[in-house]
């Protein structure tokens, strides 16, 4: 229990904001105690057989602390509010910021259930800890110490023995930190991987049904379910015994001044006015220990969550922006695109996905690259918007390295209409905007018109407004890649990469996607990664990779008189049509 | 405990109005937990008030002039309860929420099963950060419920209720003093309640919100990156975390409210007991003795009850809570499986749909309007047309994720809600549209739709549908964990696995939406050699677009806009004038080397 070096480390300087909230608290106790010196004084004056009238004037004085106190529990519950919305709302910030930063490429790594819960439950969890926890640490010490010292006035034996067991709460729970630390992290994890599981399962929910498996899925869900039980109580079982300890020692605490005080009393060297002071006092000096172990106990998920959201903190990016980066400069021609001896391994592979490449996309041309599934084709794409770095070669824009460049104005010069869509759940408008913020509604109907998506916009019930969900799974693939399309014409990049663009479409979809992309490519330097002939036709340059490496290159003629594997390609092609 | 955790899912508690009403009775289901629970809480409490009142009443008896002789045992009693009250602590934590814990695995499971049962109707259209937010921190946070008020509830009851009966051997007028101020702090949650209800269901709404958002986020971040809205994005999940903190704001100002005047009330009741015990006092009524002891117990009569009233400040949230964790529970079936006809399906089956009309929303145009036609046992279709012409709808329709407002759709005869769902499942095998592979690994993916296939089956599926060619460059072969959704393949690669997967399955009937469209050209030629072989024995439905595929077919289904436009072979729809000619017209100029 008591403060943890690494949930500091995690809140960053938030002092003044935990000072609110201890200011408060021990405004509380303070009335507290005050309550328990006037008390005592009712006592010693009835004891010493004062009337009724006599202590009414000590009664009025404890019925102004209690109205004190009760506007202070309301302000208090405002405060630990205030405290905690600071703290998560900083902590959410940073830890979006590093998602960003991490990159696509990390999170092709990672499952998004677990992004989520770490950023949502995790960060939510720390409200107890930030919120209530940490204030009432300060609360609790600072009540023990003036209790303690009072105490000490009357009797050094009585005040020895409460500190003694301040001084057992505070180190004897120190003993199970570790264990602490290590049962907590796995206790969220079990919660993130819950998470992921249950995420991945409910996307795919249609799939497990059509397979029948959804019962098999069900045995997996309930084994993590299960699994997250046994973490929970794993790390509920050492945390009791912090909790127990610090309850223990405020039992043990008032207790001991109660029996050594009346044992003084009855030895004679105390005297009797004290003991009542001490029997209240001693009361009030450990009651704020009992509300630290509730509050230590209701932030337990939070305190699991913190190894989480730390070690998201401390990942490193795929990519880094260079300190002395610049901005893209462009002109009125597309810049060239050139792969320089450029090989990349993705990290959990042995073999390079793409090695030793290298080719030029001439300005205002179009440049296709064909080769197998797997041939390395979509890296291509990921490195040229920098989602990961080559770890050999480089690649250049407009004659300058892309790693010289701003992360923010390269992905500005590039423009990509992917195999899979990605649409946030919103409006079509929306999703369209995108790629223009401030773009008219004029614009957004004539980008659609020129993708040839504005036909079944205007179609759908409510337009342009018609919300799509998540994934944008209420529209068929070849309506999600004209939106897509449009987007592409709305951001106006000089650099465009189609990548399978046209894969899963329908005939009079891939005719109207051909249009598009044909008025999309025009002034543009194009990349065009496909295996469908129609869409390479009419490239300038063609490249062939194979195993991640240049099979060959040439225009679309050369190559097919050839006997490589292009030939070989078009061949296969042509005999299934 | 040391029960299993082996039991069966309970069923979820019937239907009511009050959320928190339902939520009860579940922990009658671990009845013998729930009495521990109890008397664990009681005896911690018991020991609680005990200490100190016992602290009291040494000091009274000191006050009293005893001897050391005369306190002895007080102190003994004291070290006793002390120890007692540490104990008590544990266990009531300790079962409590072993207990709730247990009841909160079964609770996720019917989540699970809830959504189960809707999809993909009754999923499509929510977001899945909302979902997600169900199952997890919505049920998590019902463990407040079962761990620290359930239980809790009974122990406030019979505390303060000991407390006044341990006043009123004191002196009545003592305990009938202090009486009302019980009440108030009892009822002080109650005050607030329609407010607290509201902030409660918006603030849950609004967690869910924000994990939307994140999910939304993560899943489309290469989008955002790429069209340099990532930081704009973020700005947006960020208001809505602020929303949440405001909504948190307000139900804090609320229950520091009901905090105030639960102090209030304690407070005032204590001031009572110290003034109406003074007098009594002053006028000889009652001993000295008794005095400390008395006030004491007036204090602790209200630790549970603060106790309880701290959870109860948050009854609203739960309330909310535990709202959206039923609605998922209880999303009522899209389809009722209450087919008892066990297929005997020898051969491949006839597949027919008679006069099928389908709206997926009442007040929609319709998907399919009067669709008829069959699929003769072990020949292929293909269903053509435009993107949202319908096709996709039949392909719903037969696999029972809709039933058809009328008409019927039938295997062998047969309307296929007289199959139960999982044996229809069985005789029907799925590539869809839009490929979901989940992240384990490549073997587990094909393995889905029959967990118990040997290695050698999976084996001869992965090389029917060209898996095994890929296969070799992963890093672990067959048991390299391919990332969510299938993240780290390529698109032609995902679509063969999802080929695969069906090969493995081995059903007499074969759907296939727009299979084979992201395979390169070299394997897509040999894998429509597979896949005629695969085909072939089975009554294939094909949802096809490409004129290789089409060819294939024995015969094709033109639909538009939901009806049927034409029907007839290849070569007979060709050479009409009709729907079919336009789309295959508008294929062929999209192609080169013809």
């Amino acid at each position: 229990m008591m403060v943890h070096r690494r949930m500091l480390a995690l809140a960053g300087p938030i002092w003044w904001q935990v000072g609110v909230t201890v200011l408060v608290s021990l405004a509380m106790s303070a009335t507290l105690v005050g309550q328990a010196f006037l008390v005592s004084a009712v006592l010693i004056g009835l004891y010493r057989g004062a009337t009724f009238d006599e202590v009414s004037g000590l009664l009025v004085g404890v019925a102004v602390l209690v109205v004190v106190r009760s506007g202070l529990a309301w302000l208090r519950e405002v405060s630990v509010l205030f405290t905690a919305a600071v703290v998560k709302e900083r902590l959410r910030g940073r830890v979006l910021a590093k998602l960003l930063d991490l990159g696509p490429g990390y999170l092709i790594r990672t499952r998004t259930g677990a992004v989520q819960t770490t950023t949502v439950d995790g960060i939510e969890a720390l409200e107890y800890y930030f919120g209530r926890y940490l204030p009432q640490v300060v609360n609790a010490m600072a009540t023990a110490t003036f209790v303690i010292i009072v105490l000490a006035t009357r009797s050094v034996a009585v005040a020895v023995a409460t500190f003694g067991v301040v001084v057992f709460m505070l180190t004897a729970p120190r003993l199970w930190d570790r264990a602490v630390r290590r049962l907590s992290a796995g206790h969220f994890g079990a919660y993130r991987d819950f998470g992921a599981e249950f995420v991945d399962g409910l996307q795919g929910m249609t799939t497990l049904k059509a397979f029948n498996a959804s019962r098999t899925h069900r045995a997996t869900m309930l084994a993590k379910a299960r699994e997250l039980y046994r973490s929970t109580m794993r790390h509920l079982g050492v945390a009791l015994v912090d909790g127990g300890l610090t309850a223990l020692g405020q039992g043990a605490g008032a207790a001991l001044a109660v029996g050594v005080g009346a044992v003084l009393v009855v030895n004679g060297s105390l005297e009797l006015a004290s003991l009542f002071l001490i029997l209240v006092l001693a009361n009030e000096g450990f009651r704020p220990f009992r509300e630290l172990t509730l509050y230590w106990h209701a932030g337990f998920l939070g305190i699991a969550a913190s190894t989480s959201i730390a070690d998201t903190l401390a990942a490193v990016p795929e990519v880094r922006q260079r300190p002395d980066a610049t901005v893209f400069r462009r002109s009125d021609t597309p810049p060239a695109v050139t792969f320089e001896g450029v090989t990349f391994s993705y990290q959990t592979r042995d073999r390079p996905a793409v090695a030793e490449l290298s080719f030029r996309a001439e300005p205002g041309q179009t440049l296709a690259i064909v080769g197998r599934s797997g041939a390395g084709k979509s890296t291509l794409v990921a490195l040229l918007l920098r989602f990961f770095d080559p770890q050999q070669g480089r690649i250049t824009l407009g004659g300058v390295d892309i790693a010289d460049l701003t992360l923010g104005s390269l992905r500005e010069q590039v423009a990509v209409v992917a195999q899979d869509t990605y649409l946030f759940y919103g409006t079509i408008a929306e999703n369209l905007r995108l790629a223009r913020p401030d773009a008219t509604d004029a614009e957004l109907v004539a980008a659609a018109r020129d993708a040839n998506a504005h036909g079944f916009i205007a179609g759908l019930p409510d337009g342009y407004d018609t919300r799509v969900g998540e994934r944008g799974l209420t529209l068929s693939g070849g309506q999600r890649q004209r939106i897509a399309v449009a987007r592409a014409l709305l951001k106006n990049a000089p650099v465009l990469v189609l990548d399978e663009a046209t894969s899963s479409v329908d005939a009079e979809s891939e005719r109207l996607m051909t249009e598009a992309l044909d008025r999309l490519a025009a002034g543009r330097t194009t990349l065009v990664i496909a295996h469908r002939l129609s869409t390479i036709r009419h490239a300038d340059r063609i490249v062939v990779l194979a195993d991640g490496r240049l099979a060959e290159a040439g225009a679309h003629d050369d190559l097919l008189t050839g006997t490589g594997d292009y030939a070989r390609l078009v061949a296969a092609q042509g005999s299934t049509r | 405990m040391t029960a299993t955790l082996d039991h069966p899912t309970p069923a979820p508690p019937a239907p009511g109005r009050n959320p928190i009403l339902r939520l009860a009775p579940v922990v009658l289901t671990h009845r013998a937990v729930f009495a521990v629970t109890v008397a664990a809480i009681v005896f911690h409490q018991a020991c609680s008030v005990g200490a100190v009142v016992t602290g009291a009443v040494v000091v009274g008896q000191v006050a009293a002039g005893a001897g050391l002789a005369d306190i002895g045992l007080g102190l003994v009693v004291l070290a006793a309860l002390v120890l007692g009250r540490a104990a008590g602590y544990w266990a009531e934590m300790w079962i409590a929420h072993d207990l709730a814990y247990r009841v909160l695995i079964d609770i996720r499971m019917w989540v699970y099963d809830g959504v189960e049962r809707t999809a993909p109707a009754g999923v499509q259209d929510r977001r899945s950060g909302d979902i997600a937010t169900g199952a997890l921190s919505d049920v998590e946070t019902l463990e407040w419920f079962y761990a620290h008020t359930v239980g809790n509830v009974i122990a406030a009851v019979l505390v303060p209720a000991a407390a006044l009966v341990g006043l009123s051997v004191v002196d009545p007028r003592l305990a009938l003093i202090l009486l009302p101020a019980v009440l108030v702090v009892g009822a002080a949650p109650f005050t607030l309640r329609r407010i607290a209800d509201r902030q409660g269901e918006r603030l849950r709404a609004r967690v869910a919100t924000l994990n939307s958002e994140v999910v939304d986020a993560v899943q489309g971040l290469r989008e955002l990156v790429s069209f340099g809205r990532a930081s704009s994005h973020v700005e947006q999940v960020r208001r809505h975390s602020r929303d949440l903190y405001a909504e948190q704001l307000r139900h804090g100002h609320r229950a520091g409210i009901e905090a105030a005047i639960a102090e209030a009330a304690i407070a005032a009741g204590v001031v009572a007991v110290l003034a109406v015990g003074a007098a009594l006092l002053a006028d000889g009524q009652i001993s000295f003795a008794l005095y400390p002891p008395a006030i004491v117990l007036a204090v602790y009569a209200f630790v549970p009850l603060t106790e309880i009233s701290t959870q109860l400040r948050n009854l609203g949230i739960l309330r909310g809570a535990a709202q959206r964790v039923f609605a998922l529970v209880e999303a009522p079936a899209n389809v009722t499986d209450h087919g008892t006809h066990a297929p005997a399906v020898t051969g491949p089956p006839e597949v027919a749909f008679d006069a099928v009309t389908m709206r997926y929303r009442p007040g929609d145009p319709p998907a399919l309007a009067d669709v008829s036609f069959a699929v003769p046992a072990g020949r292929t279709v293909a269903l053509v047309g435009h993107s949202g012409a319908g096709k996709s709808t039949c392909a719903n329709l037969l696999l029972r994720f809709w039933d058809p407002d009328t008409g019927a759709v039938r295997i062998d005869g047969l309307d296929v809600g007289t199959y139960p769902v999982v044996a229809l499942r069985d005789l029907v095998s799925l590539v869809p549209q839009d490929v979901y592979l989940f992240n384990t690994t490549v073997r587990d993916n094909i393995r889905l739709g029959r967990p118990d296939a040997t290695d050698t089956d999976v084996k001869t599926a992965a090389q029917r549908a060209l898996v095994a060619e890929f296969v070799p460059d992963l890093p672990d072969g067959l048991n390299t964990v391919i990332g969510e959704r299938g993240a780290t393949l390529s698109g032609g690669q995902r679509q063969r696995i999802a080929i695969a997967r069906a090969l493995l399955k081995d059903s007499p009937v074969l759907v296939m939406d727009e299979a084979v469209s992201n395979l390169d050209t070299e394997n897509e030629q040999a894998l429509y050699a597979a896949m005629a072989e695969a085909r072939r024995g089975r009554t294939t439905l094909l949802i096809a677009h490409r004129l290789s595929t089409i060819r294939t077919a024995d015969h094709i289904v033109v639909l538009d806009a939901g009806h049927v436009a034409e029907t007839g072979t290849y070569d007979q729809l060709i050479t009409r004038d009709g729907t079919f000619a336009r789309l295959v017209n508008a294929q062929r100029d999209g192609f080169v080397e013809r």
